[in-house]
C-alpha cells in the first residue's frame, strides 16, 4: 500500500535549514556590519527553490504508482510514546498534498525572488527572510505531516511566523496591533483545533493517529462525537482561515510587507483550514450536518467580505477582503462535499492572488509606500507590465471565463447546486457579481482615469525585473491554472479531480447536463452584470471617492465588527477580570497563596540550621539514615 | 556439654574473648584520647584484635593482610601525617556541642541495633566455602579473571600520585 | 576482541589523559591549547562512543572481561552522556581560566581520568571493578575540587568530602563483601542466578549487603539522608569541577545504581518500598534546601537533590524485565544539558574568582546581555520542566513510568514537588527581567564558554524532540 522513500524530510527541512542559517548570520551581525543582502538573497532562494524540485519529485514518484496505492511514507523518529498514543515524526504525501506541495514551493519561490526586491535597502534584510523560511518550513510540514499532531507543529509555526511578519515594521505601534490581534485570534482557533484533534484521539485513536490509520477507522465514529470533531476542527479553520466569527484579524494583518500578504495572507497560510477539512474529508463525509455548517458559514463570510470589499479604499485591504471572500468559496466547496472543488480553488486562488498581491505591491512600491487608491489613478502608461498582469489576476479572481478563477469558481458553484444546497448556490452567484464589482472597481481607479496626486505620479516608475518576472509567471499561472481542472461541458475530464480522488471520500453526483449549462450561464451573467456597474461607475477619468450615507458608510465601517466584538466581548471581559482581581482575588486565592508561601518560606529557614556545615554531623546523618533503613528493612526479613 | 575450662576448645574460647576484649579496648582507647598519638595506638591495636578475629573466622590470609596493611601501613601513615601536621593545630578544637556526645551515642546505638537486628534474624548455617581463600588460588584469580581490575587499580595508583603532586606543588607555590 | 571495543571510548580518554601529561612537559603549551587539546580528546573519544554505539550490539547484554563489564544500549547511551559532559566542563574550564588563574595540565587530565572512571562505572558487572571503578572516579574529582589551594573555601569542601566519600566508601566495601558472603560471587549474572533460585529476603546477609551498597550509591547521588555534603562541596569547588560533578558523576552512579538494582525482581520489590521514601524525602529536602539558598552554585547543589529523587523515581519504576533505562537516560541527559549549561553561562558571567555568584548579582542580565539571559531562562525552565523543553520531557515520561508502576502518590508527589521547584529557578529568571541593571556584566577574554551556552541552549530543544532512547 505505502512507499517509504527518504527524501520527504528533505522538504520541510532545507528552508528550515535555511531559517537556522540567516538567523545566526543575522544574530552575529545585528550588533557589528550586517552581511551584505546579496548573500541573503541566494541562501533564502536556494532553498525553496530546491523544495519545489523535490515537489516535483514527489509528484512525479505518486504519478508513477497505481491509482489506489499513490501514498509515499517517511517516519523519522518516534516522537511521542504514552501508552496509547504513539506518534512518530513522520511525513507523508499523497496526492493531496503533493499539490498543495506544487504551488506551496512554486510560490513561495517566486516570492522569496520577488522579496529580495522589495524588501532591499531594509535594515534588517536578514531576519525578514529568516522568517519567511521558516514560515515555508512551518507550511510544509503542515502539509507533509503524516498525523494530525505533526499537522498541529507545522499550523502554530505559521501562526508563529504569521505573528512575526504582521508586526515586522515594529516600530509603529499599529502593526504591533495588528500582529497581536492576529496572535489572539488564532489562539481561539486553535483552542478548538486542539479540543477536535483530543476528541478525535478520544474516539479513535488507539488504532493509530496518523491520517491513514485514521481514515481506515473512521466509521467507527458515533454522528453525535463526529460532529463534535468536525465542527471543533472547523473552529480552528475559521481562525486560521479567517471566516466567521473569526475573519477580524486578516484585514488588519495587512500591515505587514506585501510580499507577507502575498505568501502567507492569500496563498498558502490561510487556506490550510481548506486543507485541514479536505484532510479530514473522511469525517466530513461521515457526518453531512457539520458540511452544511461549514457550507453556510463559509457562502455568508464571502457575502460579507464582498460587501466590505466594495467599499474599502486601501489597495491591500481590498485584497484582503477579496481573499476573505474567495476562502468563503473555498469552504463553501469542501461543506457540500466537493472537497476536490473547493482544494482546486485554493490552488488557482493562490496563483491569481499572489499575483494581485505582488501587483499591488508593485504600485505600491513604485509610489513610494502609497496604499490609497483614491490617491492613485493613471498608473497604465507608467507600469506597462504590472498593469497587464495585474489585468489577468483581476480577471481571474472576478471569475471571467477563460482564466483559472472562472473554472474553480464554477465548479463550487455548480457542485452546490448539484448537491442540493441551492442557497448556498444563490448566494454565492450574487457574491460573484460583487466580485466582479469591487475587483475592477480597485483596478479602473488604480491604473485608468486621471493621476489623482501628480506628485506621486511623476516619480512613478515600472518595478525592477527581480520584482516583474515572478509577476509575469505568475500571471502565466493564473491565466492557465484552470485548464488542470476544465468540466467535461467544455470537454475536460476534470484531470485534477481525478488526481485527488485517492485522497479524498467524496461522490460526484450525477445531474443533468442542463443544470451544469445553467450554473456556468449565471457564472459568467454574474461577472458580466459586476464589470459592467463597475466601468460604469469608475471607468472615467474623473471618477472620485463618493461620499457614503447611511448603508452605505455603515458598510465602510465594515458592520462595526470590530467595535462590536469590542464591547461585546473584549470589554465584558476586562471588567470581569477587574472585578475578580479586585474582589475575589485578595480573599479567595491569595490569601491561601500568601500563607502558603509564608509557611514553605519558614520551613527552607528551619531546614537550614539542619545544613550546619561540620563534616561530622554530616557523618552522623548518613549513620542515622543507615540505621534507620537497616532497622526498617529488618522488620521485613522472613524467618 | 559444657568444655572445661583448661581443655584445648576451653582455651580457644578463652583467647577468643581476650581478642574481642582486645579490640572493643582499643576502640574505646582510639575513641576517647585527647592526643592523636594514643589514639592511633589504640586504633592499632582495635587493628590487631580485627585481625585475630579473621583467623578465628579460618581466614588467615586476610587476617595476615589485616595486619600488614592496616596495622601496618596505614597506622604509620597516619602517624607520619600527625607528626607532619601542625602540632599546635591538632589541640584546637572547634566549638563541640554538649549535645554531640550523647548524639554520637545515640547514633551509634541505633546502628547496632539496625546491624544487630539483621544479624540476629540471619541463619548462620554451614555455607559452602567458594574457596578456601589461599594465596595461591588469589594470585590465579588475579592475574586470571580479575587481570583487569588489577589493571584497573594501576590508574588508581596513578591518580594518587598526580593527585598528590599537584597538591604539593601548589602548597610550595603559596 | 569484542572485549576492547567496548571498552574503545574508555581507552581513548584514559590515553589522551596520560598524553597531555606529556604534552605539558613542553614549555611553550599555553593554557588555551591545552584546553582545546582536551576538547579534542573528549570530542574524539565522543565520537568513537557513538560508532560504538550505532555497530550495533551482540546481544541485549554483552559482557565482556569475564563477566567483569558489560555493555548496553543504557550504558553506551550513558557514556555518551558522560563524554559530553566532559567536553563541556573542559570549555567551561577555559574560560574560568581565562578568570582564574591556578590551571596547569594535569587539571584536564584529572578530568579525563574521572571521565575514565565514570565510563567504567556506567559499564561494571562486578563489584570489586565496580570498587575500583568508583575510586578512580572519586580520587580523581577529590583533587579536582581541592585543585585551588589558595582559598581556604576549597580546602574545606576538599576535606568534606573526601571524608564522607571514604564513609560512603567504606560502606560500599562492607557491602560488597556482604553480598560476596550471602550469594558466593561477586558478578551481578551470578548474584542474579543465585536470587533466581533463592528468595531474597530469607537471605539477611545479603539483605544486609544491598543495603550497605544502596547507600552508597545514595551517597553519591545526594540523596536524602545522604545529600548534606552536596551544598558545601558544590560550592566550595571550583565552577568547571562542580559542573561535571553535578552532571557526569550523577549520571555514572545512576547508570550503574539501575544496573545493580534490576538484578533481580524480588530484590528490587524490598527496596521499592525504601527508595519510596527515600525519592519523597529527596525531593522534599532538596527543594526546602535550594529555597533558602542566596548563592547560585548553592541552589543548583541543592536543585541537583530534586533530581535524584525524580531519578529514584524513576528507578522505582523501571522494570525488571526487559529493562532499558530509557527513562533514566532521558532525564539525565535533559539534566546534564539544562545544568551544564547554566554552568558554561556562570564561567564567563562569574567573574574573577567566581565574583558573582548569588541572584543578586544577576540583577537585570536581560538588559545587558540579552542572548545570555534568555540561554539561562531556558536552562532554568528546562530544570523546572516547562513545556516545551526536555526537562519537562523527561518528568513527564517519569511520571507517567510512575504512574504505569502503580506509584500513583509518588506520580503526584513528583509533580508538587515540580511545582515548589519553580519558586528558586524563576526566581532568578525575575532577577534577570524584572531588575534593572546595575553593573555592565563586563567579561575579559574571549573563550568557548559562550559557545558552550548556545549549543546546550538548542540541545535543551533537540533533546526534548527527539526521544529516540525509548
Amino acid at each position: 500500500m505505502e512507499h517509504t522513500v527518504s527524501y520527504l524530510v528533505l522538504i520541510p527541512l532545507l528552508p528550515l535549514l535555511g531559517a537556522l542559517l540567516m538567523g545566526l548570520m543575522y544574530l552575529v551581525s545585528c550588533k557589528g556590519k550586517a552581511f551584505p543582502e546579496k548573500i541573503y538573497g541566494i541562501i533564502a532562494c536556494i532553498g525553496p527553490a530546491l523544495t519545489f524540485i523535490l515537489a516535483l519529485k514527489v509528484y512525479f514518484g505518486l504519478k508513477g504508482l497505481p491509482e489506489d496505492s499513490r501514498y509515499l511514507v517517511q517516519d523519522v523518529f518516534t516522537w511521542i510514546k504514552v501508552g496509547d498514543l504513539d506518534i512518530s515524526m513522520g511525513f507523508f504525501a499523497d496526492p493531496l498534498s503533493s499539490l498543495m506541495l506544487l504551488f506551496v514551493t512554486l510560490i513561495g519561490t517566486l516570492i522569496h525572488v520577488y522579496s529580495v526586491g522589495y524588501m532591499a535597502k531594509d535594515e534588517n534584510f536578514g531576519k525578514f527572510f529568516a522568517y519567511l523560511n521558516l514560515f515555508l518550513g512551518s507550511m510544509l510540514i503542515l502539509v507533509l505531516g503524516s498525523s494530525p499532531v505533526v499537522m498541529f507543529v507545522g499550523w502554530e509555526g505559521v501562526g508563529l511566523c504569521s505573528y512575526l511578519l504582521i508586526s515586522y515594521y515594529s516600530t509603529e505601534t499599529n502593526n504591533v496591533i495588528a500582529g497581536n490581534k492576529a496572535f489572539i485570534v488564532n489562539r481561539i482557533g486553535d483552542l478548538g483545533f486542539v479540543l477536535g484533534m483530543s476528541l478525535l484521539f478520544w474516539a479513535i485513536g488507539s488504532g493509530g493517529f496518523d491520517y491513514m490509520s485514521l481514515r481506515a477507522n473512521a466509521e467507527q465514529i458515533g454522528p453525535g462525537v463526529g460532529l463534535a470533531i468536525c465542527l471543533l476542527l472547523f473552529v480552528g479553520a475559521t481562525g486560521k482561515s479567517a471566516q466567521i466569527p473569526l475573519y477580524v484579524w486578516l484585514p488588519d494583518a495587512m500591515a505587514g510587507p506585501t510580499p507577507v500578504s502575498a505568501l502567507i495572507h492569500a496563498a498558502t497560510m490561510v487556506t490550510a483550514g481548506v486543507y485541514m477539512v479536505a484532510r479530514f474529508s473522511f469525517i466530513y463525509a461521515e457526518v453531512p450536518a457539520a458540511g452544511t455548517v461549514v457550507a453556510w458559514i463559509g457562502i455568508l463570510t464571502a457575502l460579507l467580505a464582498a460587501i466590505f470589499g466594495c467599499f474599502q479604499r486601501d489597495i491591500k485591504k481590498i485584497l484582503a477582503y477579496s481573499t476573505v471572500s474567495q476562502l468563503g468559496y473555498m469552504f463553501a466547496g469542501v461543506g457540500v462535499a466537493a472537497y476536490s472543488a473547493g482544494i482546486f480553488h485554493v490552488f488557482t486562488h493562490a496563483f491569481f492572488k499572489a499575483l494581485l498581491f505582488l501587483g499591488a505591491g508593485s504600485v505600491i512600491y513604485a509610489l513610494h509606500h502609497e496604499q490609497d487608491i483614491w490617491r492613485m489613478g493613471g498608473l497604465k502608461n507608467k507600469m506597462p507590465i504590472t498593469y497587464w498582469t495585474m489585468l489577468i489576476g483581476c480577471l481571474a479572481l472576478a471569475g471571467c471565463p477563460p482564466f483559472s478563477g472562472f473554472f474553480s469558481k464554477d465548479e463550487i458553484l455548480f457542485m452546490a447546486l448539484a448537491s442540493g444546497h441551492g442557497g448556498v448556490w444563490l448566494v454565492g452567484v450574487l457574491v460573484a457579481a460583487m466580485t466582479a464589482f469591487y475587483t475592477f472597481r480597485m483596478f479602473f481607479v488604480v491604473f485608468h482615469g486621471k493621476p489623482r496626486d501628480e506628485h506621486a505620479y511623476e516619480h512613478a516608475h515600472e518595478s525592477p525585473k527581480v520584482m516583474t518576472v515572478p509577476l509575469i509567471v505568475l500571471a502565466v499561472g493564473a491565466c492557465f491554472a484552470g485548464y488542470l481542472n476544465i468540466p467535461s461541458i467544455f470537454g475536460g475530464h476534470l484531470g485534477v479531480s481525478h488526481w485527488l480522488a485517492p485522497s479524498l471520500t467524496e461522490h460526484h453526483p450525477h445531474v443533468s447536463v442542463w443544470l451544469e449549462v445553467l450554473a456556468v450561464a449565471t457564472s459568467i451573467a454574474a461577472f458580466g452584470c459586476g464589470i459592467f456597474f463597475a466601468w460604469k461607475k469608475f471607468y472615467v477619468a474623473t471618477a472620485e471617492e463618493p461620499f457614503y450615507t447611511g448603508l452605505a458608510n455603515f458598510a465602510y465601517n465594515k458592520f462595526m465588527v470590530d467595535e462590536l466584538y469590542h464591547y461585546l466581548l473584549v470589554v465584558p471581559y476586562k471588567l470581569l477580570g477587574t472585578a475578580i482581581s479586585k474582589s475575589i482575588e485578595p480573599f479567595v486565592t491569595d490569601g491561601p497563596v500568601k500563607v502558603v508561601v509564608w509557611l514553605y518560606g519558614a520551613l527552607a529557614n528551619a531546614f537550614k540550621v539542619v545544613q550546619v556545615g561540620y563534616v561530622r554531623v554530616y557523618a552522623i546523618y548518613m549513620v542515622i539514615g543507615l540505621s534507620v533503613l537497616s532497622i526498617f528493612i529488618s522488620r521485613s526479613l522472613n524467618l | 556439654m559444657n568444655p572445661s575450662l583448661f581443655s584445648a576448645d576451653g582455651l580457644v574460647g578463652l583467647i577468643f574473648l581476650l581478642t574481642i576484649a582486645i579490640t572493643i579496648a582499643g576502640g574505646i582507647i582510639a575513641c576517647n584520647s585527647e592526643r592523636l598519638v594514643r589514639a592511633v595506638a589504640g586504633l592499632m591495636i582495635c587493628f590487631i584484635g580485627v585481625g585475630a578475629l579473621y583467623y578465628f573466622l579460618n581466614s588467615p590470609f586476610v587476617a595476615m593482610m589485616q595486619v600488614l596493611i592496616y596495622v601496618g601501613a596505614v597506622a604509620v601513615t597516619i602517624s607520619f601525617a600527625i607528626m607532619l601536621a601542625d602540632p599546635e593545630q591538632s589541640s584546637q578544637h572547634g566549638p563541640i556541642n554538649a549535645l554531640s556526645g550523647p548524639f554520637g551515642f545515640i547514633t551509634a546505638a541505633l546502628l547496632t541495633v539496625g546491624l544487630a537486628l539483621i544479624a540476629l534474624k540471619t541463619m548462620w548455617g554451614d555455607e559452602p566455602k567458594v574457596n578456601d581463600g589461599s594465596v595461591k588460588i588469589i594470585g590465579t584469580q588475579l592475574l586470571t579473571d580479575y587481570s583487569m581490575v588489577f589493571e584497573l587499580v594501576s590508574i588508581v595508583l596513578l591518580i594518587s600520585i598526580i593527585g598528590a603532586l599537584v597538591i604539593a606543588r601548589e602548597g610550595r607555590k603559596s | 576482541m569484542l572485549d576492547f571495543i567496548i571498552i574503545l571510548p574508555l581507552l581513548v580518554v584514559g590515553a589522551g589523559a596520560i598524553a597531555l601529561m606529556l604534552l605539558a612537559s613542553m614549555e611553550n603549551l599555553s593554557e588555551g591549547s591545552t584546553a582545546l587539546v582536551s576538547i579534542g580528546i573528549f570530542a574524539f573519544a565522543f565520537a568513537v562512543q557513538l560508532m560504538v554505539s550505532v555497530s550495533g550490539n551482540v546481544a541485549p547484554y554483552e559482557t565482556a572481561f569475564s563477566g567483569m563489564l558489560t555493555a548496553s544500549t543504557f550504558t553506551k547511551v550513558a557514556g555518551l552522556i558522560i563524554l559530553a559532559c566532559g567536553l563541556f566542563s573542559c570549555m567551561i574550564a577555559q574560560t574560568y581560566f581565562t578568570q582564574n588563574k591556578f590551571s596547569s595540565p594535569e587539571f584536564y587530565s584529572l578530568m579525563m581520568f574521572a571521565a575514565s572512571g565514570m565510563l567504567l562505572l556506567t559499564m561494571a558487572a562486578e563489584l570489586i571493578t565496580l570498587f575500583i571503578s568508583l575510586e578512580i572516579m572519586s580520587l580523581a574529582i577529590y583533587v579536582l575540587v581541592g585543585y585551588d589551594r589558595s582559598r581556604i573555601k576549597r580546602s574545606e569542601a576538599v576535606l568534606k568530602y573526601l571524608m564522607l566519600g571514604a564513609f560512603a566508601g567504606a560502606f560500599f566495601t562492607m557491602g560488597a563483601a556482604l553480598i560476596y558472603g550471602g550469594a558466593g560471587s561477586t558478578r551481578f549474572a551470578l548474584i542474579s542466578k543465585y536470587l533466581a533460585t533463592n528468595s531474597f529476603l530469607e537471605s539477611p546477609v545479603l539483605v544486609a549487603g544491598t543495603l550497605l551498597v544502596i547507600v552508597a550509591f545514595l551517597f553519591k547521588v545526594a540523596a536524602f539522608p545522604f545529600h548534606a555534603w552536596v551544598v558545601d562541596v558544590y560550592d566550595g569547588a571550583p565552577l568547571p569541577v562542580t559542573g561535571f560533578m553535578a552532571t557526569g558523576v550523577k549520571t555514572a552512579i545512576f547508570a550503574v545504581f539501575a544496573n545493580f538494582i534490576v538484578l533481580d525482581n524480588g530484590m528490587k520489590g524490598v527496596w521499592v518500598d525504601y527508595l519510596f521514601y527515600v525519592a519523597v524525602f529527596t525531593m522534599f529536602a532538596g527543594n526546602l534546601i535550594a529555597i533558602g539558598q542566596n548563592n547560585l552554585k548553592r541552589m543548583l547543589a541543592a536543585s541537583g537533590i530534586v533530581h535524584s529523587g525524580y531519578l529514584i523515581i524513576a528507578l522505582v519504576a523501571v522494570g525488571t524485565e526487559n529493562f532499558t533505562g530509557g527513562v533514566i537516560i532521558f532525564y539525565l541527559a535533559a539534566y546534564a544539558a539544562a545544568t551544564l549549561g547554566v554552568f558554561t553561562a556562570l564561567a564567563y558571567l562569574g567573574g574573577t574568582d567566581e565574583r558573582r555568584d548569588s541572584f543578586d548579582d544577576f540583577k537585570g542580565l536581560a538588559k545587558v546581555r540579552p542572548y545570555t539571559a534568555a540561554a539561562i531562562t531556558i536552562f532554568m525552565l528546562s530544570m523546572a520542566g516547562i513545556p516545551p523543553t526536555a526537562g519537562f520531557m523527561g518528568k513527564f515520561y517519569i511520571i507517567t513510568d510512575a504512574i504505569r508502576a502503580d506509584q500513583m502518590l509518588l506520580a503526584v508527589l513528583g509533580i508538587v514537588s515540580s511545582i515548589l521547584s519553580m519558586w528558586y529557578y524563576l526566581r532568578l529568571v525575575i532577577m534577570m527581567y524584572f531588575k534593572e541593571p546595575e553593573e555592565s556584566f563586563e567579561v575579559s577574554g574571549v573563550s568557548l564558554a559562550p559557545v558552550g551556552t548556545m549549543i546546550l541552549a538548542v540541545s535543551v530543544f533537540a533533546i526534548g524532540f527527539y526521544p529516540v532512547f525509548l
